[in-house]
This record gives structure tokens, sequence and C-alpha cells, in this order.
């Protein structure tokens, strides 16, 4: 499938509405708060797209949803989508400091906030003035913001699609740099089809009978195409899952309970799972058939063991922001644990050296990538933009190693990033934090594997000389991380060091504490 | 990492370096020491977030 093959004028919101005229009364979605048919939720979706049109969103205009995995959540994307707007998932893990860059960068002239997240970003709305409205989704009980419920109540449930072009935008989303405020990345209308064919269709083969589960939640692309935008396009059900992916016994319940065919999940999570003694006879997880890893590299222990404890395999991919979703993966009957499998069909590969030239099989190069579904640029970012999109390619910034087999293997990052939890870590950021506290003259941060093979965050620490290292001292330097980090940033080890080394030109040398 | 001299029981569990798959790795440590995990947590309905929180739920049910 090309972009190409699509009508010119395409309305993402085709994926959800092909399905009223086959499915409209079978369940599309599941949670604990509300299953939702196709029909019901298409009535919400057009309820919400009238209500923003009433507050003045016109095409082109952002509007944001801050809440978790909810049906408000999914009904509200495509309402703005089909109205023409640009929808902003918002990352719920976020800091104040982030909304507020985020706000401001998108210019949201509406923003859909949960009310257990409101606490968090209602400190800076008042810094823009382009926002119009905020909805509130919960009861509002001393609230002054309208409530969902009040917002939509009596509006029509019907509204014709915004007759949008296939390249027109249609969703922003936002992602972590190495220094700064994170960077937002446009995707248009065709690229919802275009990954749901090439990845939900053509690699993972879904079909109207499967039905999706994902610990990922739906601001992440890896979350929102493997169980919203893939199952919808062929006609399946998704199952949403409010609370926290690190609560893994509610992982495990979820499942028992909705009975998806797909998990769709992070390295981590299974990890988690597989921490718990005889998981597989105390939940049931007899409905899956299928298990997908992205975020970050899923290691080969982990693989096996889950493989062992569920007679699944794990198909590992991987995809980022840029491209939408997966550009590379393993493929059922043909995994090669730790690998990140091949190309898919649609995108093609590189492994290029420094100076831009291919590297023979066996050698490790940078990867770019090309497809269809690649953003065009970053919002607001003139020079990481020219950075990263080269022309067709994407420069990703991963190193890779193909072998003579054509597989990829990931060899680590050509920056000093970190994939924490399928998220990325600036060490920048950690450090300037633990410099804030007195007792610190310098510090580094750095990847380190844990026990199950993920890669966390470890701080080398050197105290000025008037301080000595202390179980007290190392308690402060966690809570003043947990004060300002997202909780995947924070450093799960703290060493204290003489000195950090360092080139004769004062370089700090990541490379020798990485090996300690 | 070890854990500081001090904790409350207000201190936040992830504080500490007890992620997902740490705090599962405790369950279960505790599990073998006093032979249960609280079923609030295996049927998902309760992940404390302090420790003041995670001793609560197992003096509930033990």
């Amino acid at each position: 499938m090309k972009a190409a093959d699509l009508p010119q004028y395409y309305n993402m919101c085709e994926i959800l509405e092909h399905n009223l005229a086959v499915r409209a009364e079978k369940t599309a979605l599941f949670s604990a708060d509300g299953s939702m048919t196709f029909l019901e939720v298409s009535g919400q979706v057009n309820q919400i797209g009238n209500a923003l049109s009433r507050c003045g969103v016109q095409f082109g205009d952002c509007v944001a949803i801050l809440s978790p995995d909810r049906p408000e959540w999914v009904t509200s994307f495509f309402a703005i989508a089909k109205i023409g707007g640009v929808v902003l998932g918002m990352n719920t893990l976020l800091k104040t400091a982030e909304y507020d860059h985020i706000l401001g960068d998108s210019r949201t002239r509406v923003l859909i906030v949960h009310e257990s997240l409101l606490d968090i970003i209602e400190p800076v709305l008042s810094n823009h003035p382009t926002l119009l409205q905020v909805i509130l989704i919960g009861d509002g009980e001393n609230s002054s913001y309208t409530t969902f419920s009040n917002w939509i109540e009596g509006e029509a449930k019907s509204l014709d699609a915004e007759r949008t072009h296939r390249d027109d935008f249609c969703s922003l989303h936002y992602s972590s740099g190495t220094t700064g405020m994170p960077k937002g990345v446009l995707h248009a209308h065709k690229d919802y089809p275009l990954i749901a064919q090439l990845s939900g269709v053509n690699l993972f083969g879904m079909t109207e009978d499967d039905r999706t589960f994902s610990v990922a939640k739906l601001f992440f692309v890896y979350g929102i195409g493997g169980n919203l935008i893939f199952p919808w396009y062929v006609g399946a059900s998704c199952v949403l899952h409010a609370g926290s992916p690190r609560q893994a016994a509610a992982v495990l319940k979820t499942i028992e309970t909705f009975q998806p065919t797909i998990f769709v999940s992070v390295p981590t999570v299974y990890g988690a799972i597989l921490a718990l003694p005889k998981f597989s006879e105390r939940y049931d997880l007899s409905s899956l058939r299928m298990c997908l890893s992205a975020g970050e590299p899923l290691p080969v222990g982990l693989w096996q063991a889950w493989k062992d404890a569920t007679e699944l395999e794990i198909l590992d991919t991987i995809g980022c922001t840029e491209t939408y979703h997966t550009f590379m993966a393993n493929r059922p009957g043909e995994i090669r644990p730790g690998s990140s499998g091949k190309p898919i069909g649609g995108y093609d590969v590189r492994l290029v050296d420094d100076d831009g030239n291919d590297v023979p099989a066996g050698q490790v190069g940078n990867l770019m990538v090309r497809g269809e579904s690649t953003a065009l640029s970053y919002l607001h970012q003139y020079e990481k933009s020219r950075h990263t999109f080269r022309g067709e390619w994407l420069f990703t910034g991963d190193q890779y190693q193909m072998d003579e087999d054509g597989y990829y293997w990931h060899q680590g990052r050509g920056d000093d990033m970190l994939k924490v939890g399928g998220l990325w870590v600036s060490p920048t950021e950690i450090e300037s934090v633990l410099s804030e506290h007195e007792a610190v003259t310098e510090c580094a941060v750095v990847g380190h594997y844990d026990n199950a093979g993920l890669l966390k965050p470890k701080a080398f620490v050197y105290l000025r000389k008037d301080f000595d290292e202390s179980n007290k001292l190392l308690g402060e330097l966690l809570k003043l991380c947990a004060g300002k980090l997202d909780a995947h940033k924070r450093p799960r080890w703290i060493t204290f060091v003489d000195d950090l080394p360092r080139t004769a030109t004062g370089k700090l040398q990541r490379f020798k504490l990485r090996e300690q | 990492m070890p854990f500081p001299d001090a904790i409350d029981d207000d201190d936040e569990l992830d504080v500490f370096g007890l992620d997902s798959l740490a705090f599962m790795g405790l369950l279960t440590a505790i599990e073998k020491d006093v032979g249960f995990i609280p079923r609030a947590m295996l049927e998902g309905d309760l992940y404390p977030e302090t420790f003041g929180e995670l001793v609560s739920a197992y003096d509930t049910q033990g």
C-alpha cells in the first residue's frame, strides 16, 4: 500500500466509520469505565465534534487530550481529526513545566483533561491566551470547568467530516529531546491507514476477530497504533486500561477479564510480570495468541522466560515517533531473539558511517529509515529537523549491526540518550537535578543494565570535600530526583566516586563509566 | 542500591528505585516470608504508592 492509493481527500476518521456499515453494534472498545459499540463511539465522536466547533475550533487548530486511557480519550481523538483539527495526545507522566512548554508550542485551543491530572497542568493554564476552553473529564465537583458530559449533552449525533487532504496534519506528538523541552512531531491523515495496513495487517495479521490490549498508553504512537488504529482498521476491538502499566498485577487481571488476543507491551512490563512466580497459573492468559514488544530492546533472557511460561513468542519490533510506528520487526515463525528483526514492507533501512557512507554487513552503523509514514520535521525546531530529516531518509540516532542473514541488532545510541521503559531520558537533565544538591561538585549519568537486562539510569556523584558519602545523603539525592524528575528518569543507582574520567581537554568519558 | 537508613510511611516507593519490576520482586520476596500477596494487589485493585500503604496492605489482610 502506498499513500497515493488513498483518496486525495481523506479523513482518518474513516478508520472508525467504515465499521458502521458492517458492524455498528459490535463492541468497539472494552474498559472498566464502560464499553462502547462502534455506533455509540461514532455518536459521541459527532457530539464532541459539534461541541468543538461551537467552541470556535477551526481547521488546523490543536486540541489537547490529557487523560488516562478511557473511552473519552478515544472519542475525542476521532472527533478532533474529523473536524480537521490536530490532536495532541499529551503524555500523562510529565511535569508542569513540560506541559507549559507544550501548550505554548502547540498553541492549543481546547484542553480536554481528566480530573486526576488537572492539578499538574492547571498552574500554567493562564499562561496561554490562545487556550479557548478547558473541558474536564470527571464529575467536576467543586470545579469551575465545564464537565465533558455537560459539554456534549444535547449536541447532535450527526456530523459531516471535514474534507481534509490526505497530507493534512491531524496529530501532534511530543518526544523527549537530548536537551531542553520535548519536541513536536506532526503526522498526517494518510499516516494512519498506512501504518494500519503495513504493520497491523501485513505484519501482525490482525483480523476482525482479534481483540487488542496495550500497556503502552494511547498518547504513545506505539500504543495508539497497536491498540486503536490497527484493530479498528480491520474491525477488531480494543481493551483500554486506565491504570498504570507499573501495576503488573492489574495488567494480568485485565487480560483475564477482557480476554484480548493480542498483547501490546514493553520489555519492562514483561519483566515485571515474569517477576511474579507462577503468574501464568495465577491468571488465565489463554486468550492471547500474539505478544508484541517495542520501546527498548527486548533482552533474550526475557524473551525465553516469557516463552517458557506462556508458550508464546514475543515479536520484538522497533519504530519511533517520527515514523509513527514499526519499521523493523521480527515476524511470526522467523524470530531471532535479541534482534530487532528485518525491515517491514513499506520501509527501507540503511546503516551508514559518520560520513554517510553505507557500511557492510557485520559493521556497526547509524540507522537510517525511509517510509511514507515518516514525518516531515519537528515543530519549531529548524536545526534539529535538518539533523534528523535528511531528504527521504530519517536519521534515527540508533546504532545497529546487520548480520549475514539480514537481521538487525541494536548496538546502542550515537548520542548519550537512554531509552528507559520505552521513554527517552537525557543524562544531562538528571545531572542538572543532582547538581542542585549542595553536596554535589559534579556528576555524570550513564545507562546501566539491571538484572533483567533492561537499561536504567546510573549516576556517578563526586562530592564536595566537606561532605561524606552516607545513606542519609543518598536518601536526600533520591528524594531530590523524585521531586523534579519523571519516574523513569530517576537514577536506579547512585555511586559516589573520587573523580570523573575526563580527556585531556576535559571532556567527560562516559564510556569509561559505562564499563564500571 | 541500599535503602537509606530512614524511611517514612509517606516516602514513595519509586523514589527508591522500586519500579514495576523491582516492586514485583519485592512482593515476591515478602511472599516467601509471610506466605501471601495481599489479594487487593493481585486483583489489581491496589497499587501502594508509599511504604505506609504497602505495610498497611499486609496488616489489613494479615
